[in-house]
């Protein structure tokens, strides 16, 4: 340490025989007039109006960077499939679809040779439901005259009749 | 180092709004500012037409120069990018190089070394910009490193290596004179 600074000081020296150039007159009253200009044409400048601006600066640019993101959010985001709809899209020409549709019924189309449905034969789907939904109103009606009040009014299913 | 505080005079001028508030900065600036400007420039017409930007925009930010906490570094910030928007705007004019600018003058004016004036000013236009910056504010303003390191927005350590890797240039360069 104590060499470098004998190193250095022999250059320090040297360099000090010289120093940069002062400033001159004509600069000082150049650039003093320069400042007075700018200092009246800057009196109006209300400094409490700087906060206010920043503040709205700010809350525009949240706001672009909300929508931007809501935005992005939908585009990568796949939209849910809403499978009634899309039950029912299925057989949109097909005004049983819309009755399955409403009993929120998902409904595979499966060739009708492919499953041994226990529905008669010659009858669809949508009509053999219609039956069933015919046979309990019927039942219904018959228990709610000879029924005591709290027995459960459930039908089992007849064991002949299966999905199987 | 620079606190904020009541007693001050070219803070109490700012927040006074008194048009005096700029002699006192002239007065207190414009030595360490020139020296600077002409170390980052190596020109003293440049670093005058700069010093006049400078302080140009020292009057337009005088609200918040009044409530800096360290005064002089916000000074210095101020020349450093009215310094670094002039190059860029020269490089960009690509404005025709004028003749030679010497911007280092003789310590005694009356007895003034021409050639060892133009080698010294040569060696130092040799260095690094940020070498020759802290060479010139150690050597020809006396400040310590803790003071060009909190002027030039860099660390001590960072200030003292400079230091010592330009004085070794120099010494290389300016080795016949100093032998």
């Amino acid at each position: 340490m104590k060499n470098n600074n004998e190193r250095y000081a022999k250059v320090e020296w040297l360099l000090r025989q010289a120093k940069p150039s002062d400033a001159s007159a004509p600069t000082k009253a150049r650039t003093m007039d320069a400042a007075k200009r700018a200092w009246e044409q800057t009196q109006t400048d209300i400094p409490w109006q700087v906060p206010l601006r920043r503040l709205a600066g700010s809350a525009v640019a949240a706001l672009v960077l909300i929508s931007l993101a809501n935005n992005l959010g939908s585009w990568v985001v796949p939209k849910p499939v809403d499978r009634a709809a899309s039950a029912s899209e299925a057989y949109s020409a097909d005004p049983e679809d819309f009755y399955l549709a409403e009993y929120g019924i998902v409904v595979t189309v499966v060739p009708a040779s492919s499953y041994r449905s226990s529905a008669p034969s010659g009858l669809t789907v949508s009509e053999y439901m219609e039956q069933l939904q015919e046979m309990l109103d019927e039942d219904r009606a018959g228990q709610s005259r000879s029924q005591p009040p709290g027995r459960s009014r459930l039908v089992p299913a007849a064991p002949e009749q299966s999905w199987s | 180092m620079n606190e904020y505080a009541a007693d001050d005079p070219i803070r109490a001028a700012l927040v006074r709004d008194d048009p005096a508030a700029v002699e006192l900065i002239w007065e207190r600036y414009v030595d360490d500012l020139l020296a600077y400007l002409q170390a980052v420039l190596c020109s003293r017409h440049d670093a005058e037409d700069v010093l006049q930007t400078v302080f140009v925009r020292i009057v337009k930010k005088r609200f918040w120069l009044a409530r800096a906490r360290h005064l002089d570094a916000y000074v210095y910030r101020i020349a450093r990018n009215e310094a670094d928007r002039f190059l860029k705007d020269k490089r960009r004019l690509r404005r025709p190089q004028t003749e030679p600018d010497r911007w280092l003058q003789g310590a005694e004016p009356d007895r003034p070394d021409n050639d060892l004036l133009e080698q010294l000013q040569v060696a130092l236009e040799h260095l690094p910009p940020a070498q020759r910056q802290v060479v010139v504010l150690k050597v020809y303003r006396a400040k310590t490193f803790e003071q060009i390191a909190e002027l030039l927005g860099i660390r001590p350590n960072t200030a003292a290596s400079r230091y010592r890797y330009g004085m070794e240039k120099l010494r290389n360069m300016l080795g016949d004179k100093i032998l």
